[in-house]
C-alpha cells in the first residue's frame, strides 16, 4: 500500500472517528433545543484540533516507512477523480439542504442550517477520501 | 478500467529479460511509485505517453514493442 493509499484511509478514518460523535452530539443539542454558537463554537474548533492532531500523528508514523515517496502521475489522476466525484456529492447535498426547508416552508434556525452545510463538507471530504482509497484498489 | 485493460503491455516479461530488474528499479528509472508499476502491470492503469516513453527507455526499446493497443 502507498503512502497516499494510507493517507486516505488515515484522512477517512480520522474524519468519521471525530466528526461522527460531533454530529450526534449536535443533533441531541438540537433535539433539547439547546444548539448555541458558544457550544457549537467549541465543539467545531475541539473538533478541528483533534482530528488534525489525530491525522498529523497517524501521517508520521506512516511517513517513516515511505521516505522520500513523491506523488506520480496516477496518483495525481486518482487524487483528481476523487475531487470531482465529492464535488458532485457536496453540491447536490448543499442543495437538498437548501431546496428542502424552502419547498416544505420549514425554515430552521441559522445555525442548524450551518451544521447541515457542514455536515456536506464533512460528506464531502469523506467521498472524496473513501473514492480515491477504491481508487488506488480497484484501478483507473 | 476499460482503457487500461485495451492497452497491453510487456513489462513483465521485459523485466524478467533485463536480469530480473525489480519493480523498484523500474520506477526510480521511470519516475514512479512501485505500486504505479504494479498497477500497469495489472492492467489497472494506462499510463501517459510521456510515462509510456519513460518506460520503454528505461528498458532501451522502442514503445511499441512495450505496449501495445487492443482495442
Amino acid at each position: 500500500m502507498s503512502f497516499r493509499e494510507k493517507s486516505a484511509w488515515i484522512c477517512f478514518i480520522g474524519i468519521w472517528v471525530i466528526f461522527a460523535p460531533y454530529f450526534v452530539h449536535v443533533g441531541a443539542l438540537v433535539r433539547s433545543d439547546s444548539l448555541d454558537l458558544p457550544s457549537i463554537a467549541w465543539l467545531l474548533s475541539g473538533a478541528i484540533v483533534l482530528q488534525a492532531i489525530v491525522t498529523a500523528l497517524a501521517h508520521i508514523v506512516i511517513a517513516v516507512k515511505h521516505r522520500n515517496e513523491k506523488p506520480d502521475e496516477r496518483d495525481r489522476a486518482i487524487e483528481l477523480r476523487s475531487y470531482r466525484s465529492a464535488y458532485i456529492a457536496v453540491a447536490l447535498l448543499a442543495m437538498f439542504i437548501v431546496a428542502v426547508p424552502a419547498t416544505w416552508g420549514y425554515l430552521q434556525s441559522p445555525l442548524v442550517i450551518g451544521q447541515l452545510l457542514l455536515l456536506c463538507l464533512i460528506f464531502g471530504e469523506m467521498a472524496k477520501y473513501l473514492i480515491q482509497a477504491i481508487g488506488y484498489r480497484v484501478g483507473l | 478500467m476499460k482503457g487500461a485493460a485495451s492497452i497491453h503491455n510487456s513489462i513483465r516479461r521485459l523485466r524478467f529479460e533485463a536480469g530480473e530488474m525489480t519493480q523498484q528499479q523500474l520506477a526510480d528509472m521511470a519516475g514512479i511509485t512501485r505500486q504505479t508499476v504494479i498497477a500497469i502491470e495489472a492492467y489497472k492503469y494506462a499510463p501517459s505517453l510521456e510515462l509510456a516513453f519513460k518506460i520503454a527507455k528505461a528498458f532501451g526499446k522502442p514503445l511499441e514493442e512495450v505496449f501495445e493497443y487492443r482495442g
